[in-house]
């Protein structure tokens, strides 16, 4: 059988917040995931993105519009193997079609994102088994997606009804309505709202589909489901599902909750009342994570903190609450600060009399790549961790005239995990930044550490990684500035 | 089950996984060589390896893989079937 067509570009498109809305609508699928910046900076994706299902079902319809035999499509396999962001142009590929298949890719950058691969031939009949066509109607509190436990997910069953028309289904792929039927389009939707919003539900990546188009449709009409694995070792649900017209499993990842700071009875067993008294220490990137820690330590120990944050105001604010509460109204004051764009004003607007700096400005660290290097992720890298902590030291230095500082290196800088060269090369750029600015300023110390792997929002992997605990590696080195 | 069998079956279980009908196993192969190859897909290798063999492997012995040599050894050592 010859390839007919080789790697050809079907169609390319952004995806934007307005197509996220209408899709949500259409598939039920509002996980925070892909509609809400903030909760999506606090995943491993660190920004909204794109519903796979809803490249998916924009790829079908742009293969069907091109004249792909959509109609003796027999069965879908689909990987999302990295995500794809709003606004990012996506680019579809045919990579190959002959008379019993045909392979798709999604790429963004030339980095394949989804890859679909679709087998022609005459459709089987399997009907839907009677427990999931028995199985009750499963609900949510939309817009907000179900977040069942790791144990409560291995026994999950359930039968999903439509939750659109099909205005929305000929909105998000007309050609596709047209070649597939509405009833298999509406189920390959709600495939996104299965796993985004019941089950793994909020904390979940969708990885996979592999389904039939089966000949006939069920009475029933929306997608039955039925948990057939999950492994808890690796974190990974399959689930059969079938109705609308479809028939198969899918796969899912089930992420970690974002991590949550200790409590502060927790950490005031470690801190002295007075330990950090008449300090004012800002803390660039203190909203959450190891700045909201650091936050934490320092007032526990009697310091007032400035807490800065980039989009993270809601949590910033939270924290200040919880601090001035604890310890009086002037505690904690919030700051917007992104070191991303002009430092100057933003700067110029801190309260004086800052003698501390600790610095957890950061940038989406884990991406995937195609080079063994990227200029313009080094560029980003040395803009967050170079350039704007020495503007930030300098204007703190001009203010106040002497300065202890917390740099946080990595132990990427000798470890050389792979796929992390830039941040490597510019963590150490700033480890030399600091040794030069304590040589050569006058009253400016700083302490540099290469901090290990720490269970962090963007550290969280699906997979089991050794990480040290936060606590233990931050008191010694809030310490040593604060000394 | 001989090395070849377990090799086919592997075969299979990789071009599933990645939906690629041109992949070919050799032993040397490693996940600096196979495109998309990262935690995730192994992890989606393991669990398809552990079906279809029926075997379970232990985190130390997952941590030890390095090639897919490695992983037909591993294979061959814990299948009932294999001798």
């Amino acid at each position: 059988m010859e390839d007919r067509v080789a790697m050809t570009v079907i169609a390319s498109r952004c995806f934007t917040a307005e197509d996220q809305a209408a899709f949500a609508a259409f598939s039920g699928d509002h996980n925070p995931m892909h509609m809400d910046p903030v909760a999506a900076r606090r995943t491993q994706a660190g920004a909204p993105v794109v519903h796979g299902v809803h490249m998916l079902l924009w790829a079908l319809d742009r293969l069907a519009a091109s004249g792909l035999p959509m109609a003796d499509v027999a069965s879908i396999a689909v990987q999302f193997s990295k995500f794809a962001y709003l606004d990012q142009p996506i680019t579809l590929t045919l990579i190959r079609h002959d008379d019993r298949s045909a392979a798709a890719e999604l790429a963004r950058d030339g980095l394949a994102v989804s890859t679909v691969v679709l087998r022609f031939g005459p459709r089987a009949d399997p009907a839907v088994p009677r427990d999931m066509m028995d199985a009750p109607d499963i609900t949510t509190a939309d817009p907000a997606p179900n977040a069942p436990t790791i144990e409560d997910i291995a026994s999950m069953g359930g039968w999903m009804a439509p939750v659109s028309d099909s205005a929305a289904a000929l909105q998000i792929a007309p050609a596709l309505v047209d070649a597939l039927g509405l009833p298999r389009v509406r189920g390959i939707g709600l495939l996104s709202r299965l796993v985004g919003m019941i089950c793994p539900g909020l904390h979940s990546i969708f990885t996979g589909i592999r389904v039939d188009l089966t000949s006939a449709v069920s009475e029933r009409a929306g997608v039955g489901f039925s948990v057939a694995i999950l492994d808890q070792r690796f974190r990974v649900a399959r689930v059969k599902v079938a109705g609308d017209g479809i028939a198969g499993t899918i796969s899912a990842a089930l992420r970690w909750a974002p991590v949550e700071a200790p409590s502060l009875d927790a950490l005031a067993l470690h801190v002295k009342r007075d330990q950090f008294a008449g300090s004012l220490a800002l803390i660039v990137g203190g909203s959450r994570g190891l700045g909201a820690l650091t936050a934490k330590l320092l007032a526990l120990g009697g310091a007032r903190v400035v807490v800065t944050y980039a989009t993270g105001e809601a949590e910033a604010t939270a924290l200040a609450a919880e601090l001035n509460d604890r310890f009086g109204s002037t505690t904690c004051r919030t700051a917007r600060v992104d070191v991303l764009s002009d430092l100057a004003p933003q700067l110029a607007a801190l309260p004086t009399g800052i003698d501390r700096m600790y610095y957890f400005a950061t940038t989406r660290i884990f991406r995937a790549k195609r080079a063994l290097f990227d200029p313009e992720q080094f560029s980003e890298f040395n803009r967050v961790y170079v350039d704007a902590f020495h503007q930030v030291c300098r204007f703190l230095m001009n203010a106040n005239g002497s300065l202890s500082a917390f740099y946080p290196s990595s132990v990427a800088v000798s470890e050389r995990p792979e796929l992390m060269t830039e941040y490597a090369m510019s963590k150490a750029a700033g480890e030399i930044l600091c040794a030069d600015l304590a040589q050569h300023l006058p009253g400016f110390k700083v302490v540099a550490k290469r901090l290990p792997r720490m269970l962090t929002d963007q550290t969280a992997t699906i997979t089991p990684v050794e990480s040290a605990e936060p606590l233990g590696v931050m008191l010694p080195l809030i310490c040593s500035v604060q000394a | 089950m001989s090395d070849d069998q377990i090799l086919a079956d592997l075969t299979e279980i990789f071009r599933e996984t990645f939906l690629r009908d041109d992949l070919e196993l050799k032993p040397e192969l490693t996940a600096a060589d196979v495109e998309g190859w990262d935690s995730f897909k192994h992890i989606e290798i393991i669990m398809a390896v552990e079906e279809r063999f029926s075997i379970k492997m232990s985190t130390r012995e997952l941590d030890n893989l390095r090639s897919v040599g490695d992983l037909l050894g591993l294979i061959r050592a814990k299948s009932p079937s294999a001798g």
